[in-house]
């Protein structure tokens, strides 16, 4: 699950596939803008996307999308929330857990 | 405002940077900010109960041998730094540094090639005395051409100290230029570090940096006792010759 903090523009969802595949491109080049990257769903009320990727590719996309600085001009920056192997981990954040 | 931002993100202690260049003549080492002056109540940090801790931190910029001499001045400010930083310039510094400079941490450049080529001897003589390489992923975020400095100095570093000793930072000036802390234990991947080291150049290594840091501001000297073999005898002889003292 990935948060896009930003300054005050708002991507919609195929130019949040836009930015992360740019993103791609210029840190790993070609060879990593081919990684296949599905974005599942994406909330743009709170620019929160879940992101899907080949679990070999989770440092090169994982790498990109945190050294990303610009986005039309203005400063971003991802935010990874959670990362997880399962859809259902995704729902619960174990670290905040009141016991 | 950004630190606010680094506690939601799971930070746990933070070092606020204060960089002198000496390139300026007549710098002199001003009192850190206390970090109490600066916020009334720092918010807790996630996942435990305690709150945030904010040490000071004091970067030197050195490109010259008579630099070092105000590490070993007895300046009363440059001990209320938690942390000290050097950041050499030339080759005979970073030697300096590494052996015989009473410092926390070397920073390593990363926005530009690096002048000197890093050699065995100093770095593992540095990872002996317990001083951590730094190095820097604002820049990285900022421009490309330092985002190659970055990744091709970080390798040759990587290769010579084979990832022992490493500590990741940010030089954040804004909020927007942090990132987590499981995002930067991925940028020590990048870097060519196995898994537990990137991980331990974000938790473990910048723990013991701060465990060092104290150990240079408390630390004056060490005594210790020897077990001495017939103790008691030697009590007997004594006490007649503090009585003869007293007499004469």
């Amino acid at each position: 699950r990935r948060e896009l903090p930003d300054g005050g523009a708002r991507p919609n969802a195929a130019q949040f596939k836009q930015l992360v595949v740019s993103a791609l491109r210029e840190l790993h080049g070609e060879v990593g803008a081919a990684l296949p990257v599905d974005v599942l769903t994406y909330e743009e009320k709170t620019l929160t996307a879940i992101l899907r990727v080949i679990s070999s590719g989770l440092v090169k996309l994982w790498s990109a999308l945190t050294l990303l600085g610009f986005y039309q001009n203005r400063r971003c920056a991802f935010r990874v929330l959670q990362t997880s192997p399962f859809l259902l981990a995704l729902s619960g954040n174990s670290r905040e857990l009141v016991l | 405002n950004s630190l606010f931002v680094c506690f939601s993100v799971g930070y746990s202690a933070v070092a606020l940077n204060h960089v002198i260049d000496f390139k300026e003549k007549k710098q002199e080492i001003i009192k850190p900010v206390s970090p109490s002056e600066l916020f009334p109540s720092l918010p807790i940090v996630q996942g435990t109960s305690k709150r945030i801790k904010v040490l000071t931190r004091l970067t030197l910029i050195v490109s010259d041998p008579s630099h070092c001499n105000l590490l070993r001045s007895t300046s009363a400010n440059i001990r209320l730094y938690d942390i000290i930083a050097v950041f050499p310039k030339t080759e005979k510094l970073f030697h300096i540094a590494c052996t015989t400079l009473d410092v926390d941490l070397v920073c390593i450049n990363v926005t530009e090639k690096l002048p000197f080529y890093f050699r065995r001897p100093p770095v593992n003589m540095a990872i002996d005395r317990g001083i951590y390489f730094e190095l820097l992923y604002t820049p990285a975020i900022k421009d490309s051409t330092m985002r190659r400095y970055t990744i091709s100095n970080a390798i040759s570093l990587m290769q010579i100290c084979k990832g022992k000793n490493i500590v990741i930072s940010s030089a954040a000036e804004r909020s927007l230029e942090l990132r987590g802390p499981y995002d930067v234990a991925n940028l020590g991947l990048l870097f060519g570090l196995s898994e537990s080291e990137a991980k331990a150049a974000v938790s473990t290594n910048c723990r013991a940096t701060m465990l060092h840091g104290e150990t240079r501001k408390t630390a004056c000297g060490v005594v210790y006792t020897v077990k001495k073999p017939r103790k008691v005898e030697e009590e007997e002889t004594t006490v007649p010759a503090c009585k003869k003292a007293k007499t004469q």
